[in-house]
């Protein structure tokens, strides 16, 4: 049942979603105190064994696992099982969580304070909670929200603690534990901590792997973790990290339960908190270490106002129906299972291809805004109006106009739009152009983006005249922050974008020369877009669908053909990834032209940060865009991936190894100067 | 090595005659000193023997054997070989006069069961892939281990492997020379070594070389490697090998160094037509290493000498997952480092592979309680022409359908290749104890152990030695270094033959060993000795614990050297039985 909604992305157009209700009204009605004091009693799996958090320590540590591990770890370096013994219980100290109502009730109030000051509205759509209060009470059960804010996970216990379901266990970076005194109730109100990396740390990872599934398993608590890994800067899913999911799949393909639900959940911000933070971090300004006194500082953001808030919970996902005929779980009964093992390449790519399709799911849900589409348009404008050299903006009637074209056309591709259909257009347009001031300058009549401000909307810092670099920068950051938005919607357009591309790069209008170029476009951006992996045909056939289906293209047995009101459609489609082309075409140049022997992972992007700076001061590069880190990272690892680059053991460190070869011919094909065919054989 | 799970059956008749071919050895042949020393035959057709069902080992030899000299071999003057036979029998006799302190206790000692045999094995961690380096290309064992007669004329068994080496084993000669009428004056040299023109030059798949070579596989086709491969250990390949003959042996052999690369050669040798023989511990005594000599493609051995990790040990279930390639006593060395062993001790676990343990179906001296290989089994893990077949779980059993493992073993490697195999372990027994009981006469030892079956109390290790082997194992005795040890035999000998009145030519001795926790054998033992008691004699006075493991030990050597334990192990062990024999001489003076 649930599985076949979730595999239904056939036609957007069908789906049929929930409807919202605010959450905040409420607390704006009733006293908060009243709330955060009331009786809090979750429905709870019904296998649930009760215990502490204590026991559910010692339960770890004692388990046939950890004992095993321990015994291996204290063969392999000699220290006595007991050393071992106390190392992993300090760790176990160190990471696992707290649960306790008390604090919760504390954040319960405290937050129902500030979200009523930040945010207009908070909406929930309840059938999905109901959904999961369903699931939890069935099976183990896995919360997977998206990742844009430090907000989420402080936003999904409280949503849960609302609605009276249980409060779930969060897997959350070490980075906040460092917070003095913060990081301590973030562990009391269900967060459990994890070093960002830990490769080689058998005990650690058997630790983590083992505190996670015996909470799993014994239905403690639903385990709340990031598929993305981290926050998007970007306002793009990031590529999903797997090692959560393998570890929360596991008691299932162990057969230690007899399914687990998987529940994605979407969160969307008409207005991120962290915008511009994000945007100075993509250009290379370090990300400020979280701290308590920070925190603090950013009080200030409690004045402004951030617009509302969309929390979809999705369908829950069995993993059982997932696994079904796939998965032949056999083999796990051929190992004791105490014996931890490397998963085998069917189940790495099982694993992945779920990862994907839960990050898909989590893309479907997430409610678009107004504002996606009307920053989207301002863009195309800002970078064709600086190509023509003139820059008054554009009239707002036009602006209006478009946007209500672009409404129909994502509604049409099933995004999931929040449009006031009661409200005239033109009042939604301003509207949302009010929210965002800080990013747009309205003139009269005229609208464009603030992008002639000195400083930008939160500078940094006083300086009487700035020098063009700062100024490049300052800009930088408003035009990554609209980036980021116009990127919300990029999940619903990328197919036929690709295809829209691929048609205009394709040397014929032949389909199978369209299809080359798009699937040599698809693997090339399989790191930026989420792009499930051996897909190509699937998404080739959803995007000629979906452009065949809005009378843009006219598909026969052979041909691909662009109808005459297709044009705009395939031009805006286009111009919306070109930014990303010409990105991944400056990485592509910049390693043919100055990659040196030493480049390493660590000095790659600074150096190609310089060399694009250098390009857009000699106006040489239209987009600036192309100076977000995001984007030159995945550049590199897409090439990584297709072997134009390599890593090599250096002297000290891993160091790039560019084939001047590959990556020219990549970078042509790119730009549409070689045909895809040579450069597939080229990558051969 | 069959024989222990017919501990208590008895051959048809007690009249088997054998002919005796005594081979001498020349110097040269002094490698081959064991081959050589007893190799007795059974008179009747080998063929139709072997297809005969099994047969204990424990049968009375004839009292009158056949003419003592071989005469099918014609190498070396009749003088020359009587001179020799003489002189290696004089050296074997020289190792009685070995120190053998423990014959002063008499009582039974403990034997704690760690000590067993662990020195053998921690030197030589695998067998590595040119064989030959260390063992005989054309015979049993280790190449640096042999009988040989010393200058001196006294028997010796050479290096250094076992404590037995270089001992002399005075009485050898003497027994040898009177129970089978051999010589020490006749020679048959052995083939020294291998000359490349008598190996035909290998026939090569060019396609399934080229693509072997792309996944790294190591192979060769040195001729050293292939002839080494192309025969087990019947006593007609021996011989065959001796007299230099080598007939079809593999083009080529290929060294898998795990379960995957296993399944990359099956298949590239299904794609190009190829014919694999899987090789173990080259231990094996059905021809099913014998390559057909009509075959015209490509032979490739398969060696899973590579393959010999231990991949898990479950505790809790007390099984272990190993790699098929290892070998017997390298599986039980790392398994007692756990505080674990199998229990399956076939005779030739010091070079066979668990793998064709498996694809022999063997069966361990201990059976009584470890059980067979098909008991011991849990879960095997096969490469077949078609794919890999394995079960899907790693339960004991199942109550459903016909169970696969049955075609898997016994089937000596035709229907694929065994790379992995999850065996049942059991805790190393706290206690060991061996034991022994004299009987007047063997008539009274197959009562008395009738009747050990049939109130189902059989110990561990249950045989029943007959006259001949008896004095056998009395003609293995080092030299007697103190002049109280040897009044003390003297003592002993004259209790039983005069006080007792047993006749020296018909009294019979069955040897015990008891494993488990010291409680319950000493409870089991008394009940096996109670119903001794009614048949025969206890040990106690005879010999101590010690000597009747020695005694056991000669049990699996007598088995091997008669050539009758059973169809796999009908001919050709007489090898074993020697290094067998040193081992146990080894066991004995570690107590």
């Amino acid at each position: 049942m649930a599985v076949n909604a979730f595999y239904s992305h056939r036609d957007p157009m069908l789906k049929k979603r929930d409807d919202f209700e605010d959450m905040l009204e409420d607390r704006r009605n009733s006293s908060d105190l009243k709330y955060a004091l009331r009786c809090y009693t979750p429905v709870l799996y019904r296998g649930v064994t009760p215990c502490t958090p204590s026991t559910l320590k010692s339960t770890v540590l004692q388990s046939d696992q950890l004992r095993y591990v321990i015994h291996q770890v204290s063969k392999e370096t000699g220290k006595a099982t007991d050393d071992v013994k106390d190392e992993a219980s300090a760790i176990l100290e160190e990471m696992a969580q707290c649960l306790q109502l008390s604090t919760v009730r504390f954040f319960a109030f405290a937050l129902s304070k500030a979200f009523k000051t930040l945010f207009r509205s908070i909406c929930v759509n309840e059938d999905g909670i109901q959904r999961l209060q369903q699931a939890i009470q069935e099976h183990p059960v896995v919360l997977l929200p998206s990742h844009r804010s430090y907000m989420d996970f402080l936003l999904m216990s409280y949503i849960l603690y609302t609605y009276d379901v249980a409060l779930p266990v969060i897997a959350a970076g070490m980075d906040f534990m460092g917070m003095k005194f913060v990081g301590e109730m973030l562990r009391m109100s269900g967060a459990f901590f994890i070093r960002r990396s830990f490769g080689g740390d058998k005990l650690y990872w058997a630790l983590f792997s083992e505190y996670v599934k015996t909470m799993l398993r014994n239905g403690f608590a639903p385990v709340e973790f990031f598929l993305e890994g981290t926050r998007s800067r970007t306002s793009k899913s990031l590529t999903p990290k797997l090692g959560l999911l393998n570890i929360v799949m596991d008691p299932f393909l162990k057969g230690e339960v007899f399914d687990v639900n998987v529940v994605p959940v979407s969160i969307s911000y008409e207005r991120v908190l962290e915008e511009t933070l994000y945007a100075r971090e993509l250009l290379g300004i370090p990300k400020p270490k979280e701290s308590t006194s920070g925190l603090f500082k950013a009080r200030k953001i409690l004045s402004e106002d951030y617009g509302s808030i969309h929390v979809y919970f999705g369908q829950p996902v069995s993993v059982r129906s997932l696994a079904q005929g796939r998965v032949n779980r056999c083999q796990f009964n051929l190992l004791p299972r105490h014996i931890p093992r490397r998963p085998g390449d069917d189940i790495s790519s099982f694993v992945n291809d779920s990862a994907y399709r839960l990050v898909r799911a989590q893309e479907e849900n997430m409610v678009l805004k107004p504002w996606v589409l009307v920053v989207s348009l301002l863009l195309q404008y800002h970078h064709q109006h600086q190509a023509g050299g003139q820059n008054q903006g554009t009239a707002l009637s036009e602006l209006t106009a478009h946007a209500v074209w672009l409404r129909d056309l994502s509604r049409q591709y099933g995004a999931f739009l929040h449009w006031p259909d009661h409200d005239p257009p033109s009042e939604v347009v301003s509207s949302s152009l009010t929210l965002h001031r800080g990013l747009v300058r309205i003139c009269g009549d005229n609208v464009q983006l603030a992008v002639e401000q000195a400083g930008g909307p939160a500078g940094p810092g006083p300086h009487s005249c700035p020098a063009p670099e700062e100024e490049l920068l300052s800009q930088a950051v408003v035009i990554l922050s609209c980036a980021s938005y116009r990127n919300q919607a990029l999940h619903v357009f990328v197919r036929p974008a690709l295809l829209a591309l691929a048609i205009h790069s394709a040397s014929s209008n032949q389909k199978q020369e369209v299809f080359n170029s798009f699937s040599f476009l698809r693997n090339m951006f399989s790191n930026e877009f989420i792009l499930c992996p051996g897909a190509t045909v699937q998404d080739f056939e959803e995007a000629c669908y979906l452009l065949v289906k809005t009378g843009a293209l006219q598909l026969t047995q052979q041909v691909v053909l662009v109808t005459e009101r297709g044009l705009r459609t395939l031009a805006f489609l286009s111009s919306m990834l070109d930014p990303f082309l010409q990105g991944y075409q400056v990485v592509c140049r910049f390693l043919c032209e100055e990659a040196t022997e030493t480049l390493t992972r660590k000095t790659v992007v600074p150096a190609v940060r310089k060399f694009i700076k250098k390009h857009l001061l000699a106006g040489r590069l239209r987009y600036m865009e192309v100076l977000s880190s995001d984007l030159q990272k995945n550049a590199l690892a897409a090439l990584l991936r297709l072997g134009a680059v390599r890593k090599m053991k250096g002297v000290e460190q891993e160091v790039l190894k560019v084939s001047r070869v590959m990556v020219s011919s990549l970078e042509d094909t790119l730009g549409g100067k070689l045909p895809t065919q040579k450069a597939a054989v080229a990558r051969l | 090595m069959r024989a222990h799970e017919h501990a208590f059956t008895f051959g048809s008749s007690t009249s088997t005659f054998f002919q005796l071919h005594i081979v001498n050895c020349t110097g040269l042949g002094e490698k081959k000193v064991k081959a050589a020393v007893a190799t007795l035959r059974l008179e009747r057709c080998k063929s139709a023997d072997e297809l005969q069902p099994r047969r204990s080992w424990i049968r009375s030899l004839p009292h009158k054997h056949g003419s003592g000299m071989a005469s099918n071999s014609s190498v070396g003057g009749s003088s020359d070989r009587q001179r020799i036979a003489q002189q290696r029998l004089r050296i074997i006799a020289g190792h009685l006069q070995g120190p053998v302190d423990n014959d002063s206790t008499i009582l039974a000692a403990e034997c704690k069961a760690q000590s067993s045999k662990t020195d053998v094995s921690s030197e030589r961690k695998t067998v590595p892939r040119r064989r030959q380096e260390i063992l005989k290309w054309n015979g049993w064992g280790y190449s640096d281990t042999r009988f040989l007669f010393n200058k001196k004329g006294q028997a010796e068994f050479t290096g250094k492997r076992y404590r037995l080496s270089g001992m002399i084993i005075p009485a050898l000669q003497n027994w040898f020379e009177g129970t089978f009428g051999a010589s020490v004056q006749h020679k048959s040299p052995a083939m020294p070594i291998l000359t490349s023109s008598a190996v035909q030059p290998p026939t090569l798949n060019e396609a399934f070389v080229d693509e072997l070579k792309s996944t790294g596989i190591p192979f060769s086709h040195d001729a050293e490697d292939r002839v080494f491969r192309g025969h087990g250990h019947c006593l007609h390949e021996v011989f065959a090998l001796r007299e230099g003959k080598v007939g079809r042996v593999p083009d080529m052999v290929v060294w898998p160094n795990c379960h995957n690369d296993v399944v990359k050669i099956v298949e590239l040798a299904c794609k190009h037509n190829v014919c694999l023989i899987p090789y173990g511990g080259g231990t094996s005594v059905s021809s099913g290493l014998e390559c057909p000599p009509e075959e015209t493609r490509c032979i490739v051995s398969l060696d899973t000498s590579q393959m010999n990790r231990i991949l898990w040990i479950d505790e809790k279930n007390l099984t272990a997952h190993v790699e098929a390639g290892i070998v017997g006593q390298e599986l039980e060395r790392l398994l007692n480092e756990s505080g674990y062993c199998t229990g399956h001790e076939p005779d030739s676990m010091e070079f066979s592979s668990l793998g064709g343990w498996v694809a022999t179906r063997a069966s361990g001296m201990k059976k009584n309680i470890y059980g067979n290989i098909e008991d011991l089994v849990v879960h095997v893990k096969m490469v077949t022409p078609q794919g890999v077949i394995e079960k899907g779980c790693q339960c004991p059993r199942m109550s459903t359908g016909p169970d696969i493992h049955h075609f898997i073993m016994g089937s000596e490697g035709t229907l694929g290749v065994v790379t992995e195999v999850t065996m049942k372990i059991r805790p190393m027994p706290e206690y060991q104890k061996y034991g022994s009981v004299v009987f007047p006469n063997f008539e009274q030892g197959v009562a008395c152990l009738r009747e050990v079956a049939k109130q189902r109390c059989a110990p561990a290790s249950i045989r029943l030695m007959d006259n001949e082997q008896f004095k056998f194992g009395h003609a293995l005795k080092p030299q007697v270094s103190s002049i109280f040890t040897s009044f003390l035999d003297g003592l002993k000998k004259f209790y039983i033959t005069k006080f007792k009145g047993f006749d020296p030519d018909r009294l019979c001795v069955a040897t015990l060993l008891f494993e488990g926790d010291r409680e319950k054998v000493l409870q089991h033992e008394k009940q096996v000795y109670d119903i001794a008691a009614k048949f025969g004699l206890m040990d106690h006075l005879w010999m101590s614990s010690c000597q009747a493991s020695f005694y056991v030990k000669v049990g699996v050597v007598w088995a091997v050297i008669a050539g009758h334990s059973s169809p796999q192990d009908s001919a050709g062990r007489e090898d074993t039985a020697w290094e067998c024999l040193a081992a146990v001489i080894d066991y004995e003076m570690d107590q």
